[in-house]
């Protein structure tokens, strides 16, 4: 069972929620933020294991290839260019559907690996940590974001971090998760996230709730947001600089008592609210 | 003089060669070609896409046979694939279209 961690907003508390959950209830994570991935900062004892990995993009055999230009008008994306004289792919542009090689009438066309980042793992012994790292200057977060989510079997229910914001890498992100705790903060851009990214998970049919971090820091009632929608808030962290010295030294808050018992009460609901 | 037979696109916001110029290459709504004898508007079909327009206006350039391309601004992509083509290009122009390809004609464009 997939637990994803999403907030629409950034910077409103995902990977401290994250973390601090995943090791009250035991659980193994995922950090799919591939762009910048910190959850590890809480993992550093464990060992460490790295992996590439690619995505396809076509390479033309010059010799074969007849210049047609079918595999120019077949890309959705515009990754290829017919010059004068051959075919230019441009691999930033391509996202790896296959297509031109496929419906290449002379089989021209090969697929070949395009790096796109690291799969890391870090193993504690208790519990892992899978992650994401995306390689300076790749523009397409996805296939890494798929290839990290797809490490841990779906069978074992596992925390997913995911990236912020409501587009690609957010939905695949929480994609094929069983439920997603919202993350939000009480500030008017809080607010105003976290109802676009509860419309992506109403669209993808994840059941959700919502934790409010930073509580008392400013006026928006997302209470009230989530009460005219039905949305059953899993509890809140208070706005106190303890917290922020607590989580900037690297510290888990469930390691001080006075918090400790605010997660095992969220996950407590989470495990009612999503039938763990 | 080669200026003066030359194919050249200029990335126009109508389809009249009297029209004022567009700033954009890729997502420009039409160019108007011309090759010293006549003017002609060619709709740019790379207006809408999602990604790469750029190239894809870059191709619209290479199918049309054209030799130079007058605009605004040019991206990365396209400014490499033009290159590619062998397709010169001058950007920061502006200003009414039959005027820039008179400028471009007489040589005066930098």
């Amino acid at each position: 069972m997939r637990i994803a961690v999403a907030s629409g907003k950034g910077g409103t508390g995902k990977t401290m929620i994250s973390v601090n959950l995943s090791t009250v209830a035991g659980l193994d994570m995922i950090d799919l933020d591939v762009e910048e991935p910190n959850a590890f900062l809480y993992f550093e004892d464990g060992a460490s294991t790295k992996s590439g990995v690619n995505r396809p993009v076509p390479s033309i055999n010059e010799e074969v290839c007849d210049l047609c230009g079918e595999c120019v008008r077949i890309c959705a994306f515009n990754a290829l260019i017919r010059l004068p004289n051959k075919i230019k792919v441009d691999e930033e542009l391509c996202h790896g559907c296959g297509a031109c090689s496929r419906l290449c009438h002379l089989q021209a066309i090969k697929e070949i690996d395009h790096e796109v980042g690291d799969l890391i793992t870090i193993d504690s012994g208790e519990r892992r940590l899978n992650y994401g790292r995306l390689k300076i200057g790749e523009a397409n977060s996805i296939p890494l974001i798929a290839a990290v989510k797809d490490s841990i079997p779906s069978d074992k229910t596992v925390i997913v971090d995911c990236p912020p914001g409501t587009s690609c890498n957010m939905v695949e992100a929480v994609k094929d998760s069983d439920y997603a705790i919202m993350v939000t903060e009480p500030t008017p851009f809080g607010a105003h996230d976290l109802v676009m990214a509860i419309e992506v998970l109403e669209r993808l049919n994840i059941p959700h709730g919502v934790v409010i971090n930073k509580d008392g820091s400013c006026g928006a009632d997302v209470s009230a947001i989530c009460a005219s929608r039905g949305i059953t808030v899993l509890g809140s962290i208070p706005f106190r600089k303890d917290i922020a010295e607590f989580h900037a030294a690297g510290e888990l808050l469930i390691n001080h008592q006075i918090y400790r018992q605010k997660f095992i009460d969220i996950w407590k609901t989470v495990m009612k609210e999503a039938r763990i | 003089m080669k200026n003066k037979t030359e194919k050249v696109a200029i990335t126009a916001t109508e389809e009249s060669v009297n029209g004022e110029m567009d700033q954009h290459f890729g997502r420009c709504p039409y160019f108007i070609i011309s090759d010293g004898e006549r003017n002609y508007a060619v709709k740019n079909t790379a207006r809408d896409a999602t990604g790469g327009a750029g190239i894809k206006a870059a191709q619209l350039m290479i199918d049309h046979s054209v030799e130079v391309v007058i605009t605004g601004s040019l991206g990365p992509k396209a400014s490499q694939a033009l290159n590619d083509a062998g397709i010169r290009s001058y950007v920061g122009a502006s200003g009414n279209i039959e005027d820039v390809i008179k400028q471009y004609r007489e040589g005066q464009l930098k």
